[in-house]
């Protein structure tokens, strides 16, 4: 096999394997994954993190809507039906909390948009959170950023993808 | 006489004993973590008092009304090594805190940051795994 021949073959292998990875279509973040420490940003985690993040996300992800679900530790769970498009749904699970939000595929990354309206002694409250997701095999991770009262603070936590409890 | 005594010191220290237990607590307890705020306000008072700090601020409402927050924070110990000095928080300063809302509706937090003037910001998250972790260090292993 002279140089020309092997050059063809390694472009014709490097195109045959690429191919399937352009043709899968969206990404899946579907699964069970559960929040990893060592891994993830300082201030994600514990007693008064400075971004709140999930111990445990369930997300089933179907063509048009994504099931999605926040756990975390002694806290209620939210959950969520958000379609695909874009569309605006309720989210729901905490009590005396009103959430809005939205999720959309932006290339490979999931994006989640979202609104929490509660009452205080400080008057009403409104909390944005934008939460963009990257899935690589078993690994999630997510940048959250959380604006209250006009101060946004952005964090990074990962997840591990896993099969049983 | 010896009786006596005896159930004077057992009462004596289940009393002493039975306070610490009242003011110690997890933060799910008493804090909602899916509610996060952000107060302004003026500090009227800071109790470097164990198990928790407690930082006193008067916020103005949007209805003008100015209320007063209790605001908890770590140990002294835990703020201390944080960086944290009982200069750092003079009455009549203005603080901007961020934090977590309490469950039963008072105007009380749970303090993750405290922007001082001049825009010094201190970690002020309560005690047990409140800290923030410390990203490994590069090329590190894991």
């Amino acid at each position: 096999m002279n140089r020309m021949s092997v050059v063809a073959l390694i472009v014709a292998v490097a195109l045959g394997v690429s191919v399937p990875a352009r043709t899968q279509g969206k990404p899946n973040f579907s699964g069970r994954w559960i929040y990893n420490q060592a891994l993830s940003s300082g201030g994600t985690s514990g007693n008064a993190p400075i971004v709140s993040f999930p111990s445990e996300l369930v997300i089933k992800q179907t063509p048009v809507e994504l099931h999605w679900q926040a756990s975390t530790v002694r806290q209620d769970a939210i959950t969520a039906i958000f379609k695909l498009d874009g569309s605006e749904v309720t989210m729901a699970g905490a009590p005396e909390i009103t959430m809005r939000g939205k999720a959309v595929l932006e290339g490979d990354k999931l994006v989640i948009t979202s609104k929490r309206s509660y009452s205080s002694p400080a008057g009403d409250i409104t909390t944005d959170f934008k939460e963009v997701y990257n899935v690589a095999g078993d690994v999630l991770t997510v940048e959250k950023t959380q604006t209250t009262g006009g101060v946004s603070s952005t964090l990074k936590a990962v997840y591990n993808k896993t099969t049983g409890r | 006489m010896r009786a006596k005594l005896a159930v004077v010191v057992v009462v004596i220290g289940m009393v002493l004993a039975a306070v610490p237990v009242a003011t110690h607590h997890s933060f799910a307890a008493e804090f909602d973590g899916n509610k996060p705020i952000t107060l302004r306000g003026t500090i009227t008072a800071m109790l470097w008092s164990n198990p928790h700090g407690h930082l006193y601020i008067d916020v103005k409402s949007p209805d003008g009304k100015v209320v007063s927050w209790e605001i908890e924070f770590a140990a002294p110990g835990s703020l201390y090594r944080r960086g944290w000095r009982k200069t750092d928080l003079p009455v009549g300063v203005e603080v901007t805190v961020q934090g977590f809302l309490a469950k039963d509706g008072t105007p009380t937090a749970n303090a993750t940051t405290v922007k001082l003037p001049g825009g010094r910001e201190l970690f002020a998250g309560s005690s047990g795994t409140g800290a923030p972790v410390e990203p490994p260090a590069e090329g590190s292993r894991r």
